[in-house]
C-alpha cells in the first residue's frame, strides 16, 4: 500500500517536474511579445524576458521617410502589441512595422509633435496605439535635441489653430479609434501609460490626463502644478506622477486615486535635486532619479523616504548625471534586490535594493542620453549614442557582450518576444532588432573603473617614464651647451 | 620763489599714471629675456635635470593612486596641468575634489587638494628656479622652494575665485563671449600673479608684498609678460576644450598615450617655471618698490592745519 502510495506521488512529481521542465525549456521560444508602453508596463520596470547577450542583429529596416517641416525629432521608442506588430512615433506619423521582417504594415498621419513613445491599449474592436501630437498653445520646449524646434503653426505663420491633443488607431488598419482626438492644454513630452481601460498622460504644464481607450472621452484631470518628468506609473489602483519642481515648489511624486484623481499622498527627499523620471515600481519600491545623480527608492505604498545614493561622474556634463532630455526619458531598472541606473555618459550602476549601498558600476565611456537601459535574467542591457548595444553581468558588473547596431543614437529598447527592437538616429531614421546569437561566446572585461596594479605600472613605464627619459637625453646636451642662465654670484643673465 | 616751485623742489612729481595695458606699446626692456630665450632656458634647464623629471614623474604617480583610492575614476588627463600655475592649475583642483566628493560636497574639499597642489607646485618652483640659477636641481632647491608655499596656497585660492568670478561674468554674457571672458580670466590672472613665486623663494617676502610686486613686475613696460602669458595661457585653455585628448575617458588604468601626455604636458608646465623664474631674475632690480601711502594720520592733521 505504501509503496503504491509512494508510486503514485512519484507519478504525480514526475508529471508536475515534466511540466516545469517544458515551460522552462519552452519559455525562450514563448517569450511574451507584450512591450506595450514605457519599460514593458505600467510600473516601467523594464523586465524582459527576451533574448539576452550573445546578440546579433536580426533585421534593420532603414527605408523610413520622415516627413513633414522639421524631422529632427527622428522616431520615438519602439512599443510592441500582443500580435508583434511594432508601433512607433515619427514626426508626422504614427507607423507599425512587421516583427518578423521589419517591414512596414500600417501608417497614420499625424499633428508634427515631439515623438513620445505611444502605448497600446485594448479597445473592444482591437488594441490601439495611443500617441500624443502637436504642440501644445505655448510651443515647444527648447530642450534636448530629440525635440523638433519649430512648431507647425510658426513654419505656418499661423497664430492658433496648432494644438496639443491625444489620439488613437486601429493597429490593424491604422484607421482613427475614437470620434475625435482630447484635446491637451499643453505639449507633451513624456511617453503615453496605459492599463485595461484607460490611458493616463502627463504634459509639461504639470496636468494630469486620463482618458478612457473605448471611447476617447475624459475621465478626469488633476493639475501638478509643475512639468510632469516621465511616464505616470500605475501600481495597485494608483496613479503615480513625477512633478520637476519649480524655484518655488518642490519636486515630488504624487501618488492619485486611479479611479477619481483624488490624491493620496507626496513623496519627496530633502536633499534630493529635481527628479526627472517617472517612478518605477519593483518590490514594493518606488525608484526615481534626480539631475544631481542621486538615485532615491520611497516605499510604493505610502511614499515614505527609503534611502538616497548619490553617484558622482567627473565627466557628466555640468556635473548632472541624470539628465531629462525631451522625449528621451531616462529610467532606473530594479529586480532580485538589485537596482540599476545608467547615467548619461553611459556609466552604469548597481546599488542594493534594501539599503542603497552602492555594490559596483562599470564605467561603458559611451554615453547613453536617450532612453533607459532593459533587465534581462542574466544582464542589463544598454543602448548608447554610438549605436553599440552593451550587455553587463548582473551580479559581477563586468561587461558580457557589445554589438554594433549599425546607426547611431540607439535607444528605446523593446521586447519583441524573440527580439529585442529599437530605434536608431534622428533625420536618418531607422528600426533595428536583435535576436539572441546562440553561435557566439560570452566575453568577461571588468569596468576600466577597477584598478590593476600591474597594468597601471606597465602603462605609466611604457607612456610616462618613457617620455620622461627622452626628455632628459634630448635636453641635457642642451643644458651642458647654455650652462646656467644666470652667472653666480652676478645675478646677470649670461650670453 | 613762488610756492609752487618750493613745493616741487621739495619732493618730485609721481610719475604719470599707467593704464593696466599702457606697457605693450612701450619699448622692450634690454633686461628682460627674450621670450624664445627664456623658454630655452627654462626648457634645457628642468628638463636636463634627473632630479626635476624623476620627482615629476613620481609626484604623478603618486598623485594618481592615491586620488584613485580615494574613489576617483578619471578622467586621467585632468593631471597635466597639475604643475601649471594658478588659474590653470584651479581647474584640476576643482575636478579632482567634486570628482571624488561629488559638487556639493566637493566644493568645500578644493582647499585640501589646493594644499597638497600647493606643496608640489613650491618645490616644482624651488628645482625651477635652482636650475636656472645654478644650472643643476638638488634638493636643496626643493627645500628652498618650501618657503614660497603660503604664497602659492594663497594663489590656489584667489585661483579658485577668479575661476567662479569668470564663470558668473561668461554667464550672465552667454554664448561666445563666455569663452572669450573665461579665456581672458586666465592670461590675466596668468600675467599678473606668474612672479609672486618666484618672489616668494628668491627674495622671502611676505604675501601681500609678493602679490604686489609680482604685479609690479608683470606691467614693466616694454617687458612682454602679457604676450607671453598669453602665448602659455591660450593654448593650454584650449586643450580644456579639445575633445579626443589621450586619457579624457573613464579608466584608472590610463593607457600608455594618456601618460605621454600628461607627463610632457608637466614637463611642458615646468619649463615655463623655468622661464618665468628667469625673466623674473633678470628684472628684478628694476620692479619699482610699493609706493608709500600717506598715513591717515598725517592726512587729518593736514586737513585740520588747514583749517586753522
Amino acid at each position: 500500500m505504501r509503496l503504491f502510495h509512494l508510486s503514485r506521488v512519484s507519478h504525480r512529481s514526475l508529471a508536475v517536474a515534466s511540466v516545469t521542465v517544458a515551460i522552462v525549456v519552452g519559455a525562450p521560444l514563448a517569450a511574451s511579445a507584450d512591450w506595450v508602453q514605457f519599460q514593458g508596463r505600467g510600473a516601467h520596470n523594464g523586465i524582459s524576458d527576451g533574448p539576452s547577450a550573445p546578440l546579433a542583429v536580426a533585421w534593420t529596416n532603414e527605408d523610413i521617410k520622415l516627413e513633414g517641416a522639421d524631422v529632427t525629432g527622428g522616431l520615438s521608442s519602439p512599443v510592441v502589441a500582443e500580435n508583434g506588430t511594432i508601433v512607433v512615433v515619427a514626426p508626422t506619423a504614427v507607423l507599425g512595422f512587421d516583427r518578423g521582417d521589419g517591414s512596414q504594415v500600417f501608417r497614420a498621419d499625424r499633428d508634427l509633435g515631439p515623438s513620445s513613445q505611444p502605448a497600446i491599449g485594448r479597445a473592444p474592436d482591437g488594441p490601439i496605439a495611443v500617441f500624443t501630437e502637436g504642440f501644445g498653445n505655448s510651443g515647444p520646449a527648447a530642450s534636448g535635441s530629440v525635440t523638433p524646434s519649430p512648431s507647425a503653426a510658426e513654419q505656418n505663420g499661423e497664430g492658433d489653430g496648432f494644438d496639443s491633443h491625444v489620439n488613437a488607431v486601429d493597429i490593424r488598419t491604422g484607421e482613427p479609434a475614437w470620434g475625435s482626438p482630447v484635446q491637451l492644454e499643453d505639449v507633451v513630452q513624456t511617453p503615453v501609460a496605459v492599463d485595461e481601460t484607460s490611458a493616463y498622460i502627463g504634459d509639461v504644464g504639470g496636468r494630469v490626463t486620463v482618458i478612457d481607450l473605448e471611447s476617447g472621452d475624459v475621465r478626469w484631470t488633476k493639475d501638478l502644478g509643475t512639468p510632469i518628468a516621465g511616464a505616470i506609473t500605475l501600481d495597485a489602483g494608483r496613479v503615480l506622477a513625477t512633478t520637476l519642481g519649480g524655484q518655488k515648489e518642490p519636486s515630488e511624486i504624487v501618488a492619485l486615486d486611479a479611479k477619481r484623481g483624488d490624491e493620496l499622498w507626496r513623496a519627496s527627499a530633502e536633499d534630493a535635486s529635481n527628479l526627472v523620471t517617472a517612478p518605477v515600481v519593483a518590490d514594493g519600491r518606488m525608484l526615481t532619479l534626480d539631475a544631481l545623480g542621486g538615485v532615491l527608492a520611497f516605499d510604493a505604498e505610502d511614499g515614505s523616504f527609503l534611502w538616497r545614493t548619490e553617484v558622482i561622474n567627473p565627466i557628466a556634463p555640468r556635473g548632472q548625471p541624470f539628465l531629462l532630455q525631451g522625449v528621451g526619458a531616462p529610467a532606473p531598472v530594479s529586480a532580485d534586490g538589485q537596482v540599476f541606473a545608467v547615467d548619461v555618459t553611459g556609466r552604469v550602476y548597481a546599488f542594493d535594493a534594501e539599503t542603497g549601498a552602492n555594490l559596483w558600476d562599470h564605467a561603458l565611456n559611451d554615453p547613453s542620453q536617450f532612453s533607459p537601459p532593459l533587465l534581462t535574467k542574466d544582464h542589463i542591457i544598454v543602448p548608447t549614442d554610438s549605436g553599440t548595444l552593451y550587455a553587463v553581468d548582473r551580479r559581477s558588473g563586468h561587461l558580457v557582450w557589445r554589438v554594433d547596431g549599425g546607426g547611431t543614437f540607439l535607444r528605446g529598447l523593446s521586447d519583441a518576444g524573440d527580439l529585442l527592437v529599437g530605434v536608431t538616429g534622428f533625420t536618418n531614421a531607422s528600426l533595428v532588432a536583435f535576436e539572441a546569437d546562440a553561435t557566439a561566446r560570452l566575453i568577461d572585461e571588468p569596468s576600466p573603473t577597477t584598478l590593476d596594479i600591474g597594468k597601471l605600472l606597465t602603462r605609466f613605464l611604457l607612456g610616462g617614464v618613457l617620455a620622461g627619459l627622452v626628455a632628459l637625453l634630448l635636453a641635457r646636451p642642451l643644458q651642458r651647451r647654455l650652462g646656467p642662465a644666470i652667472l653666480p654670484g652676478s645675478g646677470e643673465e649670461s650670453a | 620763489m613762488s610756492a609752487r616751485s618750493r613745493s616741487s623742489r621739495r619732493a618730485p612729481a609721481p610719475p604719470p599714471r599707467r593704464g593696466l595695458l599702457s606697457g605693450m606699446s612701450a619699448v622692450p626692456m634690454d633686461s628682460m629675456p627674450r621670450i624664445r630665450t627664456a623658454f630655452t632656458r627654462g626648457l634645457a634647464g628642468t628638463w636636463s635635470s634627473p632630479l626635476v623629471v624623476g620627482s615629476l614623474l613620481a609626484w604623478l604617480l603618486a598623485e594618481w593612486l592615491v586620488v584613485v583610492a580615494l574613489g576617483y575614476p578619471g578622467p586621467f588627463a585632468l593631471l597635466a596641468h597639475v604643475s601649471a600655475p594658478v588659474p590653470l592649475s584651479t581647474f584640476t583642483d576643482l575636478s579632482l575634489s567634486t570628482g571624488i566628493l561629488g559638487v556639493r560636497q566637493g566644493l568645500l574639499f578644493v582647499f585640501g587638494v589646493a594644499a597638497v597642489q600647493a606643496l608640489w607646485f613650491s618645490v616644482l618652483v624651488g628645482f625651477a628656479i635652482e636650475t636656472i640659477e645654478s644650472g643643476t636641481a638638488t634638493r636643496w632647491g626643493a627645500i628652498r622652494g618650501l618657503r614660497a608655499f603660503p604664497v602659492v596656497l594663497a594663489l590656489h585660492v584667489i585661483g579658485v575665485a577668479v575661476v567662479f568670478a569668470a564663470q558668473i561674468v561668461a554667464a550672465l554674457g552667454g554664448g561666445g563671449l563666455a569663452l572669450i571672458v573665461q579665456m581672458a580670466a586666465l592670461v590675466v590672472a596668468t600675467w599678473v600673479f606668474a612672479f609672486a613665486p618666484v618672489i616668494a623663494v628668491t627674495e622671502g617676502r611676505r604675501l601681500m608684498d609678493c602679490l604686489g610686486r609680482s604685479v609690479r613686475a608683470a606691467r614693466l613696460p616694454g617687458s612682454g609678460n602679457l604676450t607671453f602669458a598669453s602665448i602659455y595661457a591660450v593654448p593650454i585653455f584650449a586643450t580644456f576644450l579639445t575633445p579626443g585628448l589621450p586619457g579624457v575617458l573613464l579608466d584608472v588604468n590610463p593607457p600608455y598615450a594618456a601618460w605621454t601626455y600628461v607627463v610632457l604636458m608637466n614637463l611642458l608646465h615646468a619649463a615655463i617655471l623655468g622661464a618665468f623664474a628667469l625673466r623674473y631674475l633678470a628684472i628684478a632690480e628694476e620692479v619699482p618698490d610699493a609706493p608709500i601711502r600717506a598715513t591717515p594720520s598725517r592726512e587729518r592733521a593736514g586737513r585740520t592745519g588747514r583749517r586753522r
